[in-house]
């Protein structure tokens, strides 16, 4: 019993210590976005703690940078790109999961490959595409490249695989076609896969850096991270307007997390990968 | 989970430990039917942990001895009776294997005869399969290894090749009348009862083992290993009440002499199966009861992995079945692998390679990730730092060709060398998969 008490302490230190680590810049952030710039590049480390909890950085940011926009544009992108994402996904998983159709392992081949070849190859081809319609500086622009995705097929397929057949074949002898199978049997029964996709899109949209960056230069059209990018420019010495502009920036995805907690812990269980 | 179900000692453990059963000490101390003490406390402690008690005893087994009175007949051997020893057993079996000339035999066990066949065996020596603090193994026990060493006799000297009796199985061999005697569970009694020629079918108790050499059977020396299912409830139950109820009615006295009356089984209650044996007309199972009367009975070993290690213990000895020589040595190997080893050793045996795919799928995306690594190097390096040239990596540098300096051929160079790269390092990285990964 003792030995177990002390098992347990020892555990909890250990994890106390990464937790710690984990945070400090979050709360490195937040703290400087109160403080002076003196006091944020004073050269005595134990400036820990603004002097005054002024929100001075927060006001110029807010004054200087149309926020709200900003916010628009990030929220819409997402919210497009995860119901496209998911749409498409959920359809093409269930025909390479569960139909058969000529040249279907050629089709998967090349999802697979898009799958395998880093994602920068397709930038300038995409950048060329969307720059030959007009479409540069639109929504349209921001949310093309997460129309459809090649994990969440492979997701999503793997997914419909794992379903028992006999719930389909039930189904079939109820007399659904192959709409109805889809859309009432098997299309509901892969929802936690469906929700750790979204969340998935979620995030990687959220922190999609570059394409933003390449097809919506305007501040009119562009969203919070490619803004951030720009802003670390103008202020590379201002850090406290930096850091409150990056505040902002990130409470979306903290109110999201908030809310989709459990879903983004599932999310992470089921698919492996790392947010 | 359904409500209410019968819990195995195979599983119990895991059960319990994970809090699935319901808790059933409060009902039992309102219950004016059930009193623990009535029933058998082998089984009532298979579903105990700690204070707790999860299941109520259904039913109990013995193990008996049955021969085939018309082989001992025609060998001129006596019947098996209360006075014979493992010693005695041998003797008849070894007679009967000698004259019967390769086409009858004295007794048959396989290696997955545990509870029926040679556990029994086991104890009888004073040895041991699995502690009573269900932690460590007794394979290793000088008296177990005696025990297993009379067991290589039997296999070497009584018993049909164990080719032959992997195939038939030792209940068809016996029923099939190429042996002479079997070990058997009274959960099989119906198999026999119901066979072409039961008529030539007895059933006596176990022989027993003169541990002190005092001639007669004391307590410890006849041991027949019992196991018994018990009525649980799931801890998630809507109706806990409800559950218990049903529960309790099965366990309480009136039904468990009805059950074993009915010849389902012998009950989970003390005394509640005198009347079991009448229920096979025309053929005498008395041995059953005479099993815990004479003898001892012994709660089968097991312990929160049985299944884990009830099927290494089998795979290991299958070995040793074949050639009695290595008997030891299974022993010796399935003890150290019972008791295992020290946690850092598991975790480096076990949890690691258990772990290791998952592991090699991280190490895979890792590296491919860094290597496309762009939004850090670009936020935190300004266009200006005079460091940039030294932490800048292949993305960055496709971006300010490709975008800034507005040079797409040049800059998709960078990313089809990109590509190059991480093909090179995945036919790396598969053959280390194949090198390092345990699939299972």
């Amino acid at each position: 019993m003792a030995k177990d008490k002390a098992n347990g302490i020892l555990i909890h230190v250990i994890l106390i210590v990464v937790a710690f680590v984990m945070i400090v810049p979050f709360l490195w952030m937040f703290l400087t976005a109160f403080k002076t710039i003196g006091e944020a590049t004073s050269i005595n480390p134990f400036v820990i703690f603004p002097s005054s909890w002024k929100l001075d950085s927060f006001l110029n940011v807010w004054k200087n940078y149309n926020f709200l926009v900003l916010y628009k544009n990030t929220l819409l992108m997402i919210f497009f790109r995860v119901v496209c994402a998911v749409l498409t996904a959920t359809m093409a998983g269930y025909a390479f999961g569960r139909m058969n159709f000529p040249g279907k392992n050629i089709a998967f081949s090349l999802v697979m490959i898009q799958m395998m070849v880093p994602a920068q190859i397709f930038i300038i081809p995409q950048y060329v595409m969307v720059s030959k319609l007009g479409l540069l500086n639109t929504l349209f622009a921001l949310v093309f490249p997460g129309v459809v995705t090649a994990f969440g097929t492979f997701l999503l397929k793997t997914s419909f695989q794992g379903l028992p057949k006999d719930m389909e074949e039930a189904a079939m002898v109820d007399g659904c076609n192959y709409g109805q199978r889809f859309l009432l049997v098997m299309a509901p029964l892969t929802r936690s896969a469906m929700v750790s996709l979204g969340i998935f899109t979620a995030v990687f949209a959220f922190k999609d850096l570059m394409w933003p960056m390449v097809v919506c230069s305007e501040a009119s059209t562009t969203t919070l991270s490619a803004a951030l990018a720009k802003m670390q420019g103008q202020f590379s010495s201002n850090y406290p307007e930096l850091m409150a502009a990056a505040l902002m920036a990130c409470l979306p995805m903290i109110i999201i997390y908030v809310i989709f907690q459990k879903q983004f812990v599932e999310g992470i269980a089921t698919s492996g990968g790392k947010l | 989970m359904p409500d209410v179900f019968w819990m195995h000692s195979n599983v119990a453990q895991k059960y319990m430990e994970n809090d699935l059963l319901l808790k059933l000490n409060d009902y039992i101390s309102q219950s004016e039917d059930i009193d623990l003490a009535n029933y058998y406390e082998g089984i009532t402690g298979i579903y105990q942990l700690g204070d707790a008690q999860y299941a109520v005893p259904k039913d109990h087994d013995t193990v008996a001895l049955c021969y085939n009175k018309a082989i001992f007949d025609q060998y001129q051997v006596a019947y098996p009776d209360e006075t014979w020893t493992w010693e005695d057993f041998y003797e008849a079996a070894k007679a009967i294997t000698d004259a019967g000339q390769g086409s009858t035999y004295g007794y048959s066990i396989d290696v997955g005869n545990n509870q029926d066949g040679w556990w029994n065996i086991v104890y009888d020596y004073g040895g041991y399969v699995i502690s009573e603090d269900h932690k460590t193994s007794g394979m290793d026990d000088p008296k177990t290894l005696e025990a297993m060493e009379f067991l290589g006799k039997l296999i070497a000297d009584t018993m049909p090749a164990q080719s032959v009796i992997s195939e038939n199985g030792s209940g068809t061999l016996f029923t099939s009348g190429v042996t002479a005697m079997t070990t058997q569970g009274s959960w099989n009694i119906n198999t026999f009862y119901t066979s072409d020629n039961s008529e030539n079918f007895a059933w006596s108790v176990l022989p027993y083992y003169d541990q002190n050499g005092n001639g007669t059977a004391d307590p410890g020396e006849r041991c027949t290993i019992y196991n018994g299912l018990g009525w649980a409830a799931a801890a998630g139950t809507d109706a806990p009440d409800a559950a218990w109820s049903l529960i309790e009615w099965f366990c309480k006295e009136e039904n468990q002499v009805k059950q074993a009356d009915l010849g389902v089984t012998m009950a989970g209650f003390k005394g509640a199966s005198d009347s079991y044996p009448s229920a096979f007309e025309g053929m005498d199972i008395s041995a059953f009861l005479d099993m815990e009367s004479e003898g001892t009975l012994v709660v089968r070993p097991c312990s929160k992995y049985t299944t884990n290690w009830e099927t290494m213990m089998g795979e290991t000895l299958v070995g040793a079945w074949n050639d009695v020589s290595t008997m030891k040595n299974a022993c010796t190997k399935i003890a150290a692998d019972i008791d295992g080893a020290s946690p850092i050793r598991q975790f480096f045996s076990i949890t690691v390679p258990l772990l290791s795919p998952t592991i090699f799928f991280i190490v895979q995306t890792r590296i491919i990730g860094a290597l496309q690594q762009f939004d850090l190097i670009y936020m935190v390096m300004d266009t200006s730092n005079p460091a940039l040239s030294s932490v800048e990596t292949v993305v960055p540098v496709f971006y300010r060709y490709a975008f800034t300096y507005g040079n797409k051929g040049y800059g998709a160079t960078f990313v089809i060398l990109l590509l190059l790269i991480i093909l090179f390092l995945t036919v790396l990285l598969q053959k280390a998969e194949k090198k390092f990964v345990f699939y299972n």
